[in-house]
């Protein structure tokens, strides 16, 4: 088995909730004000509910997602449903990849950089995708434990900048933005359809489900803290503040006297944030390699996500907020299919003995 | 399969090597960079005159380790000016490290926020930045030489640090807070900065360049200006800036002066805390009470050794006078507070809390019945 229970584990708790703090605080605040927290709590929770799924289907057989559909639709619809995800997986990439850009620059730049620098990203990426899926589980164990310790001091660092004058969530509650809000914060929840690929991979032990499911329940109550923390922070200014996670801990009175030190969390932070934004481009490959089992394949669609995340880089770097409404006005109904429907359904591929 | 694999990795490596290493990396030659460590803004006619002062390193060992140089430019935006300063003097200005940013009397005569939401659009400005408007033009208040600091940006960071903000005398806040309190309709104060020029006989007098004496000043920012809708619409006095602060702003130790029998104390204010409580009956009610502990600092007649050592402890008559003084400058800044429309109690986000359908448009303070509660004890 490629993957433990523990490293699920972190994945879940770890990995998942990272992609949640760049772009989506100032989305939420956009649109829901002091309600920040309802979209994300709305989503969180049927996100719980795919992976519950998921996870009780990890119980009932030992087989791949692949091997559960090739049995009941056959072989060619099962190399066709995975070569659709591992072009939804490409797509649904896109955007956070975008994030990432964003949050470096913003972090780490005074300047406008070349977008060329940001090309060791696209070449680790094809590097991962090329290597087993337990390389994503040792990474995991490593990375996850400093980017956790660096978000926790973070928070810490934050809290004595909270001001709750201005946040009284209830009060002006506006139902009819809920469903937008959660529209536009779905493109970076999409992580509860990742553990379907790795069935197969990981041995459910007894208590496997209820492990993961608690570590993914830890992670999102830390993003939901972590909304409250920056709308007490920034408060009608939220909208305005893209990289969220970069910004929160930069008025800690100490960093007068000693300099930015959250930028040294920050740095670790986004070892974790790497880590998770590759997951959906590793398990594109790993589709497309299953529906087009070629002996240079995986080396093929490796070399092309490289080339393809250096020309995004350098040609539609400044095109993040038109690719984020693209994506959040027409995405929505492909995302719910792929990440929540499809996940959800597939608890009845589990082969029921009469 | 596995030698191919490090073939093409290492292919690709050094592809996007040869682009990554010979990519201009956005730097700026550190000749043509201006770091700006502060900013004043004029109004100049339909637009701004910009100063910025930046910092320019000595080499010598027997000069100041920074000098300074104030650069103007004139825009019809903030954002032109600032670019006209670099079409007139080849600098590129870095704001990465302007700590301050001051507004001249002309910036605040009209609406405040066009001229500071440059600073607020732009993301390389730190919006830790200190905001505070002056007493005539900001230009001629940076160009001012002060024997606290090398420059004037930095000795209004001394007198609005966070140290001078926890004794109570000043009321600090930066582009972020007062951003806040702008776009969030409760109106917003700044610090009035006051130049005073250094009485004779307090140090020698800086020698320009020409053999002349140069007048310093000394700055002081007790005074704070009120804003409501953008325009400034009053100002606190520096008593009324002092009792706001010890509300405010959770204070170590703030020297109030309360005068008993004739004789002048200057109590130590601590550990304040402030509450406002809200009613609805038929009309709004808020109690404000204060609680708070109070140690002798000083007093203008002689003691005995005894009565010196019992530092802390004040004497319930002087006690009672200075929960007056204190009750007397909280309701000066209620009425304050009702005259200009500037809710820096934030009595409109508690009523909104609690009675969300209440309208707490314009002129809603006035429709409010106040109460104050002071209690000084010894600690």
């Amino acid at each position: 088995m490629q993957l433990s229970t523990r490293q699920l584990c972190f994945i879940a708790g770890g990995l998942f909730p990272l992609t949640k703090l760049v772009l989506l605080p100032s989305v939420l605040a956009y649109h829901m004000e002091s309600d920040l927290l309802f979209p994300a709590l709305f989503l969180f929770l049927i996100e719980g509910l795919v992976l519950f799924s998921v996870m009780h289907l990890s119980s009932k057989t030992d087989q791949t997602f692949y091997a559960l559909v090739e049995d009941r639709f056959g072989k060619v619809f099962a190399r066709i449903l995975f070569g659709v995800y591992g072009v939804y997986f490409l797509c649904s990439a896109i955007l956070p990849v975008f994030e990432q850009n964003l949050l470096l620059r913003s972090a780490f730049y005074d300047t406008i950089p070349s977008p060329v620098i940001f090309s060791s990203f696209a070449v680790l990426a094809g590097y991962f995708c090329m290597k087993p899926l337990r390389c994503l589980g040792r990474l995991s164990d490593v990375v996850v434990p400093i980017s956790s310790v660096s978000l926790a001091l973070l928070l810490v660092l934050s809290l004595g900048t909270i001001e709750t004058d201005g946040f009284f969530p209830f009060i002006d509650f506006k139902a009819n933005r809920l469903f937008t809000a959660s529209v536009r914060a779905l493109p970076r929840c999409l992580d509860c359809a990742y553990p379907l690929f790795f069935l197969g991979h990981f041995k459910h032990e007894k208590g496997t489900t209820w492990k993961v499911l608690l570590s993914f329940a830890v992670g999102c109550i830390v993003v939901l803290f972590f909304l409250f923390d920056f709308y007490c922070i920034f408060s009608v200014l939220s909208p305005r503040e893209s990289s969220a996670v970069s910004k929160i801990a930069r008025y800690f009175p100490a960093t007068a006297t000693i300099g930015r030190i959250d930028l040294i969390l920050t740095y670790l932070f986004s070892l974790g944030y790497v880590l998770a934004l590759m997951i959906p481009l590793y398990l594109a490959v790993s589709c497309i390699d299953v529906c087009l089992p070629f002996r240079y394949t995986r080396l093929i669609t490796s070399a092309a996500i490289t080339l393809g995340l250096f020309f995004l880089y350098t040609l539609l770097q400044s095109s993040l907020m038109g690719i984020d409404n693209l994506i959040g006005t027409y995405g929505f109904p492909v995302f719910l299919l792929f990440s929540f429907v499809i996940p959800s359904l597939s608890f009845f591929l589990r082969k029921t003995h009469g | 399969m596995a030698k191919l694999k490090q073939l093409y990795f290492w292919l690709l490596f050094a592809f996007c090597a040869v682009f990554f290493f010979t990519n201009d990396f956005g730097i700026v030659e550190i000749q043509k960079t201006a770091i700006v460590l502060g900013v004043g803004i004029d109004r100049n006619g339909e637009g701004f005159s910009i100063t910025a002062q930046l910092a320019v390193p000595q080499k010598s060992e027997q000069k100041n380790s920074t000098d300074s140089v104030e650069v103007s430019g004139v825009g019809q935006t903030v954002g032109e000016a600032l670019t006209a300063i670099n079409s007139t003097t080849g600098w590129h200005p870095t704001l990465s490290f302007c700590n301050l940013v001051v507004l001249g009397e002309s910036a605040v005569e009209g609406e405040i926020y066009a001229g500071l939401e440059y600073f607020f659009r732009n993301e390389n400005v730190p919006d830790y930045a200190l905001v505070a408007t002056c007493e005539g033009s900001a230009k001629e208040f940076l160009s001012s030489k002060t024997p606290t600091a090398d420059m004037s940006t930095f000795a209004v960071e001394k007198i609005l640090s966070s140290e001078a903000k926890r004794s109570g005398v000043v009321l600090p806040l930066s582009l972020r807070e007062f951003s806040i309190d702008y776009f969030t309709e409760r109106g917003g104060y700044l610090p009035i900065i006051v130049k005073k020029e250094q009485e004779k006989g307090q140090g020698s007098k800086q020698t320009n360049e020409q053999g002349a004496q140069e007048t310093e000043y000394l700055f002081d920012a007790t005074k704070t200006a009120l804003f409501s809708r953008g325009q400034k619409k009053g100002e606190l006095s520096p008593m009324q800036t002092l009792t706001l602060g010890i509300m405010k702003n959770n204070v170590r130790i703030a020297a109030f002066p309360v005068t008993q029998n004739g004789i002048g104390y200057t109590l130590g204010v601590r550990r304040a805390k402030t509450s406002f409580s809200v009613e609805q009956g038929k009309r709004i009610k808020v109690k404000i009470s204060l609680s708070a502990s109070a140690i002798m600092l000083d007093s203008d007649a002689s003691h005995t050794v005894d009565d010196i050592s019992k530092t802390e402890l004040v004497e319930a008559p002087v006690l009672t006078e200075a929960e007056r003084a204190i009750t007397e400058q909280i309701s000066a800044l209620i009425d304050e507070t009702r005259r200009t429309d500037c809710d820096f109690f934030g009595i409109k986000n508690l009523v909104h809390k609690k009675f969300p359908r209440t309208d707490t448009g314009e002129g809603f303070l006035n429709e409010i019945d106040f109460s104050v509660s002071v209690k000084l004890k010894n600690p």
